[in-house]
Parts: C-alpha cells; structure tokens; sequence
C-alpha cells in the first residue's frame, strides 16, 4: 500500500507544477517507472500461458484483468483572488492492464491499434497518459514495446494524442497490455463513476480490482448483480484499501431487451473529496476516510436538492418576471380551448411556457428550421424549474421528481445524480417532463415509467428555498395509449402488377410518438399548429412583414423553410423505407395532418400516397399477394436470441395496428382469406389477425400487442409464441385468381 | 482513459435553446463562392528547397438564401505551411474567428501528416459576403500536383493564376475542361509566363458512392515538372520524362536497407515443403497476406520510400511499400526475380505518359516466373495468386529492372475470375423446399466472403454466415453446413449445406405456388437517375445459380415464365425455367463484362433491373393432374 501512494506522490512532484508543460525527458522517465512498477504486479493470473484448448473457439480469452486506482491529496493554500484558502489537490491514478489470447483476425484487429491522450491539460488540471505493451509469442518469448514506435498525432503543449500500431502481434500470441492515466486536479475535482464489469462476450480468468485511497478521500461502493464485494482494509498511515476479484467467469452475451446495469454483475465505485469543515452539513459532504457502501438513496437525493436549491431560488425570481408574458399566453389559449383560470390549468402555463422558453421564433436571427430543430432537447433542469416556479406564481403546487431508468441501477441502488431524471409533478394530476419541444403533459419518457421515484416539494423561505420529500411511482403507460395504427389502402392495375399504390395514414399515440416525430416534424409545420393552438392570430412572418428589417429576416425564414422542405421529402421515403423494408418508387404525397405537440391534439397523424414494385407475384394468368409483407417486417429473433435466461426490459407496452383494404380488380377472385384469421393472446401480448372479403373489398386487420414493458423470463415463451406468430404471418400469402 | 476529462458543473445556468443555422452544403444554393482568385507563384527558395510555390487564395463566399454558417477548411502538411489566414465577415475583419490546426484523420490511414486548418465562417445574412484570405508556401514543386478548380458551392466566378518564371520549365495539362466553360490567356509579365484560367458558373462538386475518381470528373490542371535552375542556386531536375521520375523513385528504394538474413529462416520454413515455382511463390505470398497487417503511413518522404523489408517482417505491418517491399525481398530470398511496382488504381485517371507523382498512388511486386510478370499485391488480403482486384487490372505498372524501368499492364481479368455458383437440388416435403445446396466462390467474390467472414468474432461465424446464406430468414433452416477453402483463397470457397425452407411453398386448393429465387441478386440495384456521375461496381460480377427442382407425385409445372434474357456489351442477364422428366429446372446467370454503368446508361440499366424484378415476380405453379 504504502508503496503504491509514494509511488504516486513522486508522479505528482513531476505533474504537479501548474505552469510546466509536458517535457518529454521527464515523462519518458516517469513512463519507464510506470513499466516497471505495472509489469511488477505480483498477480499470478498474468503468468498464465496455458488456454485450454475448450476455450480456442473464442475470438479471445481474457487470461488477465488487474484495475487499479489510487487516489491521492496533498494540502495547501491557495490565493482566490479575495484571500487564501486550504484546498486539496487531488492525483487520481487508474491503471488497467490485460493479458489476452488473440484468437482470430477480429481480435487481432481489436488490439492492433491503441490510440490514446498522451497528455491534456485544462488550465491547471492535467492528463497523462502511460502506456505498455509486451507481446508474448507461442514460444513463451516476450517482446516489449519500444516507446518509440509510438507516433503523436497532435503535439501541441496543452494537447499531445499518440497512436501505437502494436507491432509484431499475431493469432496466436497474447497481448500484455497497460493504460495509466494520471489525472491532476487542482484544488480537487468531482470524478466519474467507475463500473467494473465482471461479466464480457469472451471468458475471462481472472478479473481483479484494487483500490487505494488517501484518508482524505472518501469511497462510495456497491456490488451490483453479483459481482464480487470489496474486501475494505487499511494501512498503517489510515489509507484505504480495497480489493475484488472474481476467477473463470463464463461468457455473457448481451442480448435483446436487456438492462445491463440491472442485469450484469457490476461494482460500482466512486471516489469523492472528503470534507468535514463547517458547510460539511450545507453541501452534504462525504467524510473523509469514510467508505460507504451501499449508500443510502437519499443522499444521492440530497445531492440533487442542494443542486436544485439554488436553481429553484433563481428560477422562482425569474418565473415572476416573466409571468406577465406566460399569463398573456396562457390566457389566450384557454380562452380559445374551453376557458377556466391558469390557477387549476397546469397545461396551459405549460404550453404558454413551452412558448415563451421554446417554441416561438426568433425574430432576430434565422434559427434551425429543418430536421434538426426536432433533435435538439430543452435545457431540462432549467426549464422545469422554471416551470416550477411559473406553477408556484400561478397557485398550483408542484414537486420535482427524481425517477430512475429502468436501464439503469434500480431505485435503491442509485448512486449518483446521473442516475436519475427530472420530472415535475403538479397538484391538479399532472407530470411533465422536458425531453423533446413536443412533449406534451403526462407523457413521460418510456425508461422512467413504471419507476419508483423521490419527490422534492420546494417552497421559499427568507434563506432560500427549502425542500421536502416524498414519493412517487411513475404509471406504466398501457398498450391501448401507446398505438401505431396504419390505414393502408394497397391497390393495383393487373395489366402494371410492378407498380402497386400504396395510400396509406398512420395515426401515433402516446410513447410510439416520439421517434417519427423526430423524423417527420418540420418547424415550419409545428410553428403553425403550436400558434394556432395558443391563439395567436398572426405568424411572425405577417408580424413581420411590415418593418423592412422584418422583411428581410421574413424573406431568409421563407428561403430557410422551402430548403428544410427538400430534405424532408427525403425523410419521409426514408421512414417508408424503414417501415416497409422496401423503396419507394415515387412518393407521390407526404403530409402532416396533425403534430400531436398538445394534449388535446394529442395523435402525431400524417398521409403518404406512394408506389413500390414489391408484394405481388404473378403465377400464370393469377396473382398472389404477400400481405404479411404489406405491414413492413416483424420481428424475427435470431436462434441465440430465442433462449433466454435474464428477464425482459422493452421500452414500453404498445400496439400496432394495421388495417389492410385491396380491391380486388376486376375478374379476379381472392382465395385463401381463412388462412389469414389467427389468434395468439396472453399475458404478455396478442398477434391478432382477421381477414374478410367485403364486397369486392378485401379487408385484413393485424392488431400487434405487447401488453406489458417488463417480462420475466419464466414467461418469455408466452411473449416468444405472439412474436413467432407476427413472424409467421409475414408469409401469409392471398391468391387473386383469374375468373 | 473515458473519463471525461473536465470538471462537472456545479450549477445550471440557464441557456437560450435557438442555435443558429450550421451545416454542410446541400444540394441548395444557399451558399455560392461569388469570388475566388488563386494564385500560385514558382519562386526561388533556399539550398534546401531551391524552388518554392507560394499560393495566395482569397474567397468570398456569399449567401443566397438565409443565415448561415459553413465550415471553412484549409489542408497542409510537413512539405507545407500555412503563412497567414485573414477572415473578412461581411468587410469587417473577424477578429474573434481563431483557426485551430489539427492533425488531420483520415479513415484507413494510420499515420499522415495531413494537418487541417479549420473554423467556422459565418455568413450573418442574406446577401451578406464572408472572405477568407489564405497564404501557403509549398517547400517542393514536385508534391504541388494538380488544381482542381470547382468548389463544394456553386461556384460563380473564378481565376486561377499561374506565374511561372522564366527559369522554371513545366508543362500544364488540363483535364475535364469540356463544357465547364473555362477560358485561359497566357501572358508575358516581369520574366515570367503567365497562366490565366477564369471560370464562370461552375456546379458545386458532388459526392456520390462507387463513384469514378475526382480526377475523371472534375475540371484540373496537372503539372508536369521539368527543371528549374533558380539564380544562385543549383539547377533541380524534376521529371522531364518517365525515366526521371523512375530515377527518383529508384533513388528511394536503391538504399532502403534491406537485410534478407533477418527473415532468410523463415522464407526457407514456408517454402520447405513447396516443390514447383509457383506452389513456393503462392506460399509466400500467401504468407505476407496473412501474417502482414495492412496500415497505412503517409508521411513526408517516408509516404514514397518503401519501409525496410525486415522492419515491416518483424513488426507484422507496414503499408503497401512496405509490403510490396517484403514480399519482394522474401521471393529473392527463396531465389526468384522479385520487383517493386508503381502503379496508379483506377481512382486515377492519369498514366505514366504524365510523369508525376500524382501519378501513382500504390505499389505491388512484380515477380518474374518463365519470363513473365505476375503481380503481387499483398494489400489484397484474400485474393489468390494469379487473381487480381478490380482496382489494379488494366493499369500501367513501372516495374523496377536496375536503371531502366519497365512499363507493363496488370491483366485485365474477365468475369470468369469473379464466378460465383450455386446449385441446388431441391424437393416439396411438407410444404417446405428440402433438399442440398452447394455454393462456390472465385476471384473477388471468394475476396468479398472471406473478407466479411474474418472480420466477425470466431463464436459468432457460424451463425453470421448462417443468417448470410439464410437471408436472416428464420424459415431458411440450415443443416450439415460445411464450408472448404476458408483458410486457403488460393483455392475455390465452398459452401455445402442441407436446407429445409419452410412455407416456401403456398397452397391453394389444388395448387402449389412457389418461389424459385430465395437470392434475387440485382433486385434492388437501382441506380437513381438523377445521379450525375457514372457507377463503378465493386468488380466483374458473375452469378450463375442452378436449382432443380423434384416435382411432388401426381403434380405438374403449368405454364412456365418466358425466359429472360438481356445481352449488351456491358452485361447480360440470362433466367429461364425447363422440364426435364419429373424435374422443374431454373437457371439464372448474371454476368458483368464492364463494371461501369455510364450515366447515359442508367435508363437502360433500371429498365432491365425492372424487366428482372418482373421475372423474379413470377412464380412458379404446380397443378394437381
């Protein structure tokens, strides 16, 4: 231990000095006591020569795997500019080193090339990166690395990026590998989360973590899936000490619908800057030489609330500033949908928001008008507490929400900020979010639904704003909220069999919204509906008109909007293209009819009119009609992905609907029709399908239903026989037979 | 090393979420260069660099339609700098736009020393003219090729100027200048001649995929280098003819530094066993395709002077010199006539008839067998001996043969290298097609396989060369896969398997409807007749599938599809159905004769693509007798 943290020290006597630039005889030193001290490591699993023979149908075998971090402080006292102060410079250090077989080309490829940050530095804070590479041959001869075949791509003082093109390594060889990054912060810094993965595609041996930590520092820790513990100890000066490791761990293919961090074995680490001086309390500090494990969630919510705190102070002084303005929104949508006070209506000061922060035009500058503009999210923190305090001003009571992924640690195993995401729940039933423009109320993102959630209810005081808790559990949306219904009318001429005409309607709700709007929203076309919805009478281009500046920025929003156009017909065969899983010929219509930005609006609704040369095949004077594949592909598992042993995370419960009309032309009969009514329905979800002739009319409905999010594993065949169904309907075939 | 390497914020602050306009141009005419005018002088250097180009560029950019920005830049690298860059936005000098420098990635390419200087220009409204100034010096004539004289805008108006001093001979030649409207005067001024090219109304360049090299479709001038002898300094040959520009090259190579001893053991260990010629040239040359990583270095000098043969042996990479270098020296170490090659791929338009180094871009070796040339390329991973890529055949190579050189041409291979087979034997078995199914691969098609298949993870190539050959169709089930040649593309490639495709045949009272053609290759090669430069295919394809098929007792084939066939110097399209007893016969073949499809050409070539889409719409129908 003590080795460890005075090797350390003598790194930051070099990397220290706040005003030197890297000099490449000192770092060449340093690299050459690196080599030594990684290639020092007294870990058996690193000797390994031997791979079982069992293990050669692998790309690679992971013989080796050692982490290790250290972290280090050192005092002193700094002037900041109205005084000195005690600060902590911290030296965060993570070595990772691996020995691996290279079995195949694709490894070989893998490890053939390792490109790295040699050094950056950001204003005091500094990088430097280490590296060391032996290759060991069949023979058991080992070739190190010489530093100079590595190249620096960029070389600039503050800046040096190096490539290293390993050389001599074969199929066959192993690779003995280290990266050390040493990473300085003046004065001390946040640091990200570490997360050991116990669990890769290929076998791993032997997978060890060491820990070493100045008792200046604290630890926050938790194993997670079953992945190993930390065995805590501490050395004669009170540092900490920890170590985990884990032998012959099998292979773990990552599969369809999984959530990693709720699924595969993790330990998850954290080291923070301890402090125990007189804000200890007011910024919820970590004690230093403390190690928690397992931290308790409500101090990651504690976290946020000392972050929030002052946000919501600031935001609830702004909100009133502006209040006049939302007010003279929201009045004037109110009074154009149904009427009532902003004082029981949180959409309407949501919507008169959205306006105000997001929606409404620039009238100074041409802002993104195309495709982009629907990528862009919302400054999500500061537009929900604004929010907050637009609420707070108009009378209606609301908390923050913390909510968990479900793709991420579970509720009580959060532990960090990242881990959760924001919401804002009112008094009068509702929950917003701030994840896209056109969000509407109560339609939460699908990896925060169903998750069980903190809430945070602020309210002013003379010292600021104060909070208190709650809790929360986000509603799963259901099947029947969450649609995509296609009205596909598919007709064609006998005599031009190739050219099938396609007219077609989809209506979107709910979750299954999000990802075609993205795709098939134009500003142009949501400006227009969002301001007629809010009542505003006139669009900023004829509020404009009238001023020669106006005209001008007018004249470029016209130029701007006719070529956002002309990349956007080119979205609309694209989302054909993804949905059908064929090329449209012509796309002879695209229209939005409805954006589904608004809760009283709330389906994205748009027409397309097109041809395709797919889905008819002529046999003799008949035809036969694919209308299994009239509804674009379903999903086809792949034969690894069909047994499976973790538990099910889909984004969310949905139904896809499809209803199916073709005339039948003139002097032909349609055969077959019995075929396509079939029924799986369970638990988990439906594969309904009728089909019927009506009149000269052949009608079919595929209703697709995934009823729930979530499935455990014991009832994955449930789920697997209504996807095997959907599969198999994908050959349905319908004879139209010469009369 | 993915630690984000800042520290985290400790408050939000609130942001104002309108960006302002910023992308690449489109087809638009958003933006334009209103003006350019390039000027490049050949003036007198040092010892070092006796001639010098100075280059002075000033574009003025200018909006059409609405506010924008669009990134602005400039490359350089060793043998070249960048002097001064102004930046004018709307006259005002930007002061606040700071260029940054970086080393310029490049995809496949290690290593350069392509340096890229970058910032974004704005252009504050419509109407509005940005401009930059930019001044280069360029060390050595002999890396300042060409000038291209479109731009990625629509270009209105132009001039590019060439001084060039009486003490500098050098030739010009000019390449795609039809119809592009550009008109040139040659004067006479200060002891130097002259070169005034103006250009007006130039369409901005377009990129498309499997497209010819910009040097087929772009307006250009190539320089062509003879001497120069600067006052005061010593006079510098450049290359007046080909046997200059080989000399130089020759001077590269001449003393590389080659030590055959280092891996002498090891030619002796591959070839031991190998008893004729050519089974002892495949073994190497086999050897230095498997064992020698392709990577790519250009840098300086060292982008034209091969690496040391035992270098690249021991580190088991290098770039095509330093391949081609080895694979040379390995065959000269088992006792053949082994040479180095320059040779420009068919991304070049020019030959060696212009002696400059924009001329080449790769080298191979040559080995000479019964007074022959076979040539090497060990950058071609898995392409067998006697088989070459399409990128290489037809081009001229200059062969090294001690002060002289020799000009040849790669083979032009014909189709028949490329074959790819497929025969099935197939019959009804409840309602699926059963039966056996061999594949076989040659030439660039067996290249194309293996290449995919090596890049896929050991554990995971059975499948994914299952959901290959399945179509990632679940009801294509494949048994008894076996596969041949897989470590050997000297040798054929084949794939055998037992297939049961189920619901392959659909039943209608008393008759069967099937689907002879699971592949339909070409179905969906459209090419999008709006495109404006021709398509290069990959190489010569040659599909021929043969699939019998046992019809069930008491059944018989009714009427079967006329036969398509399409013939044409370019290519042919051959599918047709036959009885023969009890058995349905289709064959399909697809042949490519030229892999160039013109633009003049794509009406034609989606019209026969729709009459095979229609011959693939037909099904085949089995009636109850």
């Amino acid at each position: 231990m003590k080795k460890n943290l005075l090797f350390i020290f003598f790194s930051v006597v070099i990397f220290s000095n706040v005003h030197a630039q890297l000099k490449e005889a000192d770092y060449r030193k340093q690299a050459d006591e690196v080599r030594n001290y990684v290639w020092g490591w007294k870990i058996k699993a690193f000797d390994e020569r031997n791979v079982p023979m069992e293990y050669t149908k692998y790309s690679k075998v992971i013989l080796a795997k050692h982490e290790e971090i250290t972290g280090l402080t050192k005092s002193k006292i700094k002037w900041i500019g109205f005084g000195v102060a005690a600060q902590r410079d911290l030296t965060y250090t993570h070595t990772t080193r691996e020995l691996i077989k290279i079995n195949d080309a694709a490894a070989l490829e893998e490890y053939s090339q390792i490109d790295y940050q040699k050094f950056a530095q950001q204003h005091n804070d500094k990088l430097t990166t280490f590296l060391g590479v032996r290759v060991i041959k069949p023979d058991g001869t080992v070739k190190e690395i010489n530093p100079d075949e590595i190249v620096l791509t960029d070389n600039t003082g503050k800046d040096k990026k190096a490539k290293l093109a390993v050389p001599d390594l074969e199929i066959g060889d192993m690779i003995d590998y280290f990266i050390q990054t040493v990473e300085f912060y003046d004065g001390g810094s946040l640091l990200d989360i570490e997360n050991f993965v116990f669990a890769d595609e290929d076998p791993v041996f032997h997978f060890s973590v060491h820990i070493e930590a100045s008792d200046k520092l604290a630890i926050e820790y938790r194993s997670m899936n079953g992945a190993p513990d930390f065995k805590v100890s501490h050395d004669a000066d009170n540092n900490t000490v920890m170590d985990a490791e884990q032998n012959k761990i099998a292979p773990f293919p990552v599969s369809l619908w999984m959530s990693p961090f709720r699924q595969i074995p993790i330990l998850r680490f954290h080291m923070v800057m301890g402090y125990k001086g007189v804000f200890a309390g007011r910024i919820n500090a970590r004690k230093p030489g403390e190690i928690y494990k397992d931290l308790s969630p409500d101090e990651i919510v504690q976290d946020y609330d000392i972050l929030l705190k002052p946000q919501i102070t600031f935001t609830r002084q702004a909100a009133s500033q502006v209040a006049g303005e939302i007010s003279k929104y929201g009045k004037v949508y109110l009074d154009n949908n149904g009427g009532g006070s902003l004082k029981n209506n949180s959409p309407a000061v949501y919507y008169a928001a959205r306006h105000y922060f997001l929606m409404r035009p620039d009238l100074t500058n041409v802002t993104v008008v195309d495709s982009r503009r629907n990528n862009i999210s919302p400054d999500f923190p500061f537009f929900l507490c604004m929010l907050e305090g637009l609420f707070s001003y108009f009378g209606i009571n609301s908390q923050i929400v913390l909510l968990p992924s479900k793709y991420g640690p579970r509720a009580n195993e959060v532990m960090s900020k990242a881990d959760y995401g924001l919401a804002l729940l009112t008094d009068d039933g509702h929950i917003y979010t701030a994840e896209t423009f056109y969000d509407s109320p109560d339609l939460i993102p699908y990896y925060l639904e169903g998750q069980q959630g903190v809430t945070l209810d602020y309210s002013m005081k003379m010292t600021g704003a104060k909070s208190e808790q709650g809790t929360y559990t986000a509603k799963n949306s259901s099947a029947i909220q969450n649609v995509q219904n296609e009205d596909l009318v598919i007709s064609f001429d006998p005599a031009e069999p190739q050219k099938i005409i396609v007219d077609r309607k989809t209506t979107l709700s709910g979750l299954m919204k999000e990802d075609a709007q993205k795709k098939l929203l134009l500003y142009e076309d949501w400006y227009d509906e969002e301001r007629k919805m809010m009542g505003i009478k006139n669009s900023f281009t004829d509020e404009l008109h009238d001023s020669r500046k106006g005209k001008k920025i007018v004249d470029e929003y016209t130029n701007a909007f006719a070529e956002a156009r002309k990349q956007w017909k080119d979205n609309f065969k694209q989302e054909i293209t993804d949905q059908f899983d064929v090329i449209p010929d012509e796309v002879m219509e695209s229209k939005v009819d409805q954006c589904g930005i608004f809760d009283l609006k709330p389906d994205f609704i748009y027409n397309s009119k097109f041809t395709v040369n797919a889905w008819i095949k002529k046999a003799g004077n008949n035809f036969i009609l694919e209308a299994g594949k009239m509804i674009g592909p379903q999903l086809s598992l792949k034969p690894e992905q069909r047994d499976r042993k973790v538990d099910v995370y889909m984004p969310h419960a949905r139904t896809l609907r499809y209803n199916l009309q073709i005339p039948v032309p003139a002097g032909y009969t349609a055969e077959g029709l019995d075929k396509l009514n079939t029924s799986i329905d369970n638990a988990q979800g439906s594969f309904v399908t009728t089909a019927k002739l009506d009149g000269a009319l052949i009608k079919i409905t595929i209703t697709k239903t995934y009823k729930t999010s979530f499935v455990k594993v014991a009832d994955w065949p449930a789920l697997l026989s209504m996807l095997d169904a959907g599969t198999a309907f994908g050959d349905a075939k319908i004879l139209l037979k010469k009369s | 090393m993915k630690k984000s390497f800042k520290k985290l914020p400790l408050f939000f602050f609130p942001v104002y979420l309108l960006p302002v306009i910023s992308f690449c141009q489109t087809e638009s005419n958003n933006i334009s260069v209103y003006q350019k005018t390039e000027v490049y002088e050949f003036v007198k250097g040092n010892t070092d660099n006796p001639v010098m180009v100075k280059e002075k560029v000033s574009t003025t950019y200018k909006c059409n339609g609405f506010r924008t920005s669009i990134p602005f830049v400039e490359f350089y690298d060793d043998r070249s700098s960048i002097d001064e860059v102004k930046i004018f936005v709307d006259g005002n000098k930007a002061k606040n736009i700071i260029p940054s420098y970086n080393y310029y990635s490049v995809d496949d390419i290690f290593y350069s020393d392509a340096r890229i200087c970058y910032f974004q220009l704005p252009l504050e409204k419509k109407n509005s003219v940005s401009e930059v100034d930019i001044e280069k010096t360029i060390l050595d004539p002999r890396y300042f090729n060409n000038v291209f004289f479109d731009e990625f805008y629509n270009l209105e108006n132009k001039q590019v100027i060439i001084k060039v001093p009486n003490w500098m001979q050098l030739e010009i030649k000019e390449y795609n200048f039809s119809s592009s409207g550009i008109s040139k005067t040659i004067q006479q001024k200060d002891n130097a001649t002259v070169y005034i090219y103006s250009i007006q109304n130039l369409a901005a360049r377009k990129q498309y995929t499997n497209a010819p090299g910009p040097t087929y479709l772009y307006p250009h001038i190539l320089f062509i280098y003879q001497s120069a002898q600067p006052d005061g300094l010593p006079s510098v040959t450049y290359f007046k003819n080909l046997q200059q520009q080989y000399n130089w090259y020759r001077s590269l190579v001449i003393d590389i530094g080659n030590d055959p001893a280092i891996f002498k053991d090891k030619v002796n260990e591959i070839i031991k066993d190998k008893k004729t010629d050519v089974e002892k040239i495949q073994a190497v040359y086999n050897w230095v395709q498997a064992n020698i990583r392709y990577i790519a270095f250009e840098d300086g000098i060292a982008g034209f002077k091969p690496e040391k043969a035992q270098e690249v042996f021991s580190r088991k990479y290098g770039d095509c010199k330093g391949m081609a270098n080895l694979t040379k020296e390995m065959l000269k170490a088992a006792g053949y006539d082994a040479r180095l090659c320059w040779l420009g791929t068919n991304h070049i338009v020019y030959d060696y008839s212009t002696p400059s180094l924009a001329v080449d871009n790769h080298m191979i070796c040559a080995l000479k067998l019964n007074g022959k040339f076979i040539y090497l390329d060990a950058t071609e991973k898995y392409i067998g001996y006697g088989e070459y890529a399409q990128r290489i055949q037809g081009r001229q190579v200059l062969i090294e043969d001690g002060n002289q050189y020799i000009l040849d041409r790669v083979p032009v291979k014909d189709n028949m290298q490329n074959i790819q087979t497929q025969k099935e034997e197939l019959k009804i078995e409840n309602g699926a097609l059963a039966g056996k199914v061999e594949l076989n691969y040659k030439g660039e098609s067996k290249e194309n396989m293996l290449v995919q298949f090596y890049s896929i993870t050991k554990q995971n190539r059975d499948i994914a060369l299952q959901q290959f050959l399945s179509g990632n169709n679940n009801n294509y089930k494949i048994q008894k896969l076996s596969t041949s040649g897989l470590d050997d593309w000297n040798r054929d490639l084949y794939v055998q398997y037992d297939l049961q495709f189920v619901n392959a045949v659909t039943e209608f009272s008393d008759e069967k409807y099937i689907d002879m053609d699971f592949d339909k290759d070409f179905s969906k090669f459209i090419i999008d007749t709006s495109r404006s430069q021709d398509y290069w295919m990959y190489y010569k394809y040659n599909i021929s599938n043969e699939t019998e098929l046992e019809l069930p007792d008491g059944y018989q084939a009714a009427e079967l599809p006329a036969p398509l066939v399409i013939k044409n110097n370019n290519y042919s399209f051959n599918l047709q159905y036959s009885l023969s007893g009890n058995k349905l016969i289709y064959k399909k073949q697809l042949q490519v004769f030229k892999p160039i499809i013109t633009v003049q050409q794509f009406s034609n070539w989606n019209a026969d693509i729709a009459k095979l889409n229609n011959f693939y719409n037909e099904q085949i129908t089995l009636k109850k007798q």
